[in-house]
């Protein structure tokens, strides 16, 4: 069994559900391609970015670059576009998502086509390029790097969140005041990108469409808590292509609705994920091993399932005030209330909003380890992790574990050490439950 | 009186595979094989010397556990473990006061916590990096023409440590040839690797929050340089097992002595 799992690099899925997702990825860049055909707006953008439903109000076809480098290495297809990016100089230290994007942009110049073969037919030259700085510095720095090989208009938003240290009614004016003007010149940009004005009533159209689909894969994720767990963290990172690549569409609603719908016939029947659930693991952060994405049913043969995860995740729904009448206001907002959800309760504790997080985790989902992933090529989601897996450590006992390798480079990953890292990670397990 | 029982651990390392045998009491016998070649030959003839040691037959073992990166290509059936755990179990038999284990085998450092019982608390384990593993030691043996089992005492000669400029074994293996026609001596270019190593070690045991005792097992532990190394990085005394390379497959077979019982 162990055997046929290794020729693949994809996971055996929880829910029905999660396999409709193929569908919706292959339908991103079909769409892209189909718009490029009848004139329509395509952009590169970044996956929480806090735009996406302006995107959706305007008509301009979002084209998400780090999902692609992410279907690259779970198509095992990534080598030729890393290499292409590392001989035009950029360093193996760089993000991989980017450096995927960066040689895809770069061998398509140089061929004049799309490369042959290119999973999914390929990404389309789009007519602009949108970065953001939510998250990490290389989605800011990326499309400017891109505009090296492709001549369209690059714009850069800015995404804030303040310190949690921070007094939060003291900063709260000034920030949410920022984020508007940041989205306000994106909607300038996207104006004369595209010749018209953007409609304040399909903005909030697009975030209703929004609310309503994160509130249902709040919900999903709610539902997770139960014993045995109905739907795996594989699943997740299947099912968010939905919230982050679809956000603002009826098609995000739809998903999430008949998702909801399985998953909580699973829990009302108690169907988990595997029949003997031994133990429920928490993934505690860093972007997923797209390479290796059957390691979830590695573990889940020892009777170990992946029960939440803390990265991808939907944000917890947040109530903007009932004075915020505009919708740009509304998203500034939201932002804002967003990004803080954690700070009181850090001020109040351990200082650190994800430890919060992790914790509140640790309680309701019932977690017996935490499992990271150190990814060599992300700093965001890396740097620090050893920090936060000690703080953790301060308020909790359960057995904790780091794997090291990238999000999609493989050669920074190591079968045979991962399964020696695990064996002894779910012995840990078993030792714990004596 | 019934007859005696017996338990065996096999050890498939990287470098070599190992087998011991124990009964109620504590060692009976052990036998210890590079791995070169045929995994399954070399096992099965390790194990094979360990009963002719112990002047027992196969089918006279009660149970068997089996470890090491190459578990899943061992020639018998036997339950397998992590050789994490192993060797939790084997250095807290050799030494109740352990809580920090340092492993340096052949692929892999791995450093791990574990409890008074001999369980694991915490481990950690090197990168995929050849610097943390006993492979630098041997690419540099390779170079001086240094016998692998030379290496330590050789070291403990050096005068002035070679420092190096990298942490990385590639690089580390041409800067080796770049200091030897600079005239360096052998002692103290391999006191320098053990020290390149040493601080790796340490870094490693420094996120896990150093905890004595330390006792230091694999390969690695043979290397009385190293060891004195990895002490001084730690500033902290280093127990090593009389057979360090076996000390995972003691665990083993104690396990499987606990499993049956």
């Amino acid at each position: 069994m162990e055997q046929a799992q290794q020729a693949k690099t994809t996971a055996v899925k929880g829910t029905d559900t999660a396999r409709e997702v193929r569908a919706l990825v292959k339908n991103i860049y079909r769409s892209a391609h189909e718009a490029k055909a009848n004139g329509q707006k395509v952009a590169y953008m970044m996956v929480a970015s806090q735009y996406d439903e302006i995107l959706r109000a305007m008509d301009v076809v979002p084209l998400p670059t780090e999902n692609y480098a992410g279907l690259c290495a779970a198509k095992r297809d990534m080598d030729r576009f890393l290499l292409k990016a590392e001989a035009d100089g950029y360093s193996q230290v760089l993000c991989s998502y980017a450096r995927i994007g960066l040689g895809f942009d770069s061998l398509r110049k140089d061929l004049g086509h799309i490369p042959e073969g290119s999973p999914d037919g390929g990404m389309p030259v789009p007519d602009m390029m949108l970065g953001s700085s939510a998250v990490c510095d290389p989605r800011f720095k990326w499309y400017q790097a891109a505009s090296r090989y492709l001549e369209v208009p690059t714009y850069g938003i800015d995404v804030v969140a303040p310190p949690p240290q921070d007094d939060l009614n003291a900063v709260r004016d000034y920030y949410i005041q920022y984020q508007r003007d940041q989205l306000k010149g994106l909607i300038g940009f996207l104006e004369a990108q595209t010749g018209k004005k953007m409609d304040p009533d399909r903005l909030w159209e697009a975030i209703r469409l929004g609310d309503k689909a994160w509130q249902l894969w709040y919900d999903i994720d709610r539902l997770r808590v139960a014993i045995p767990c109905p739907m795996p963290s594989q699943d997740h990172f299947s099912i968010m292509v939905a919230g982050h690549y679809y956000s603002g569409t009826q098609i995000a609603v739809d998903f999430y609705q008949k998702l909801y719908d399985e998953v909580k016939y699973k829990v009302d029947h108690k169907i988990g994920v595997i029949p003997d659930e031994k133990h429920r693991i928490l993934y505690g952060g860093g972007l997923p091993p797209w390479h290796t994405l059957w390691i979830f049913n590695y573990f889940e043969s020892f009777g170990a399932v992946f029960v939440i995860e803390n990265v991808y995740r939907g944000y917890d729904p947040v109530e903007v005030p009932s004075h915020v009448k505009d919708p740009v206001d509304f998203l500034a907002w939201r932002a804002f209330l967003r990004f803080t959800r954690y700070h009181e309760k850090a001020r109040a504790r351990s200082g650190n909003p994800i430890v919060e997080k992790l914790l509140d985790m640790i309680a309701d989902y019932k977690i017996d380890g935490v499992v990271f992933h150190a990814c060599r090529s992300c700093r965001a989601t890396t740097i620090g992790q050893t920090h936060m897996k000690s703080e953790l450590g301060k308020y909790s006992d359960l057995p904790m574990m780091q794997l090291v390798s990238d999000m999609v480079d493989l050669r920074d990953y190591s079968e045979a050490q991962w399964k020696a890292q695990i064996g002894a990670f779910i012995e840990a397990l078993e030792a714990r439950g004596k | 009186m019934s007859d005696p029982k017996y338990y065996a651990g096999l050890d498939m390392g990287s470098v070599s595979i190992k087998a011991v045998i124990v009964d109620e009491r504590g060692l009976v016998a052990s036998g210890l094989i590079p791995s070169g070649g045929n995994y399954k030959t070399v096992a099965q003839k390790v194990m094979d010397n360990a009963l002719t040691q112990a002047g027992l037959s196969f089918d006279r073992l009660s149970g068997l556990v089996i470890t090491g990166l190459g578990a899943a290509g061992a020639p018998f059936a036997g339950r397998q473990v992590s050789d994490i755990s192993c060797q939790a179990r084997g250095c807290s038999l050799l030494f109740p006061s352990a809580r920090t284990i340092i492993d340096i085998g052949g692929q892999f450092t791995k450093v791990a916590k574990i409890t008074p019982e001999g369980r694991i608390a915490d481990f950690l384990m090197s990168e995929k990096c050849a610097t943390g593993s006993g492979r630098f030691l041997q690419v540099i043996a390779r170079i001086l023409s240094v016998p692998l089992d030379e290496i330590g005492p050789l070291s403990l000669q050096s005068e002035k440590p070679v420092e190096f400029s990298t942490n990385c074994a590639v690089f580390a293996e041409s800067e080796t040839i770049s200091r030897i026609a600079e005239g360096a001596r052998p002692a103290d270019i391999l006191a320098g690797v053990h020290r390149a190593m040493a601080a790796k070690v340490a870094m490693l045991v420094k996120r896990l929050k150093l905890t004595p005792d330390v006792v230091l097992t694999g390969g690695g532990g043979e290397d009385s340089g190293l060891a004195l190394a990895v002490g001084e990085a730690l500033k902290t005394e280093i127990l090593v097992p009389d057979h360090p390379r076996l000390s995972a497959a003691f665990g083993a077979a104690c396990l499987a002595r606990e499993n049956h019982s």
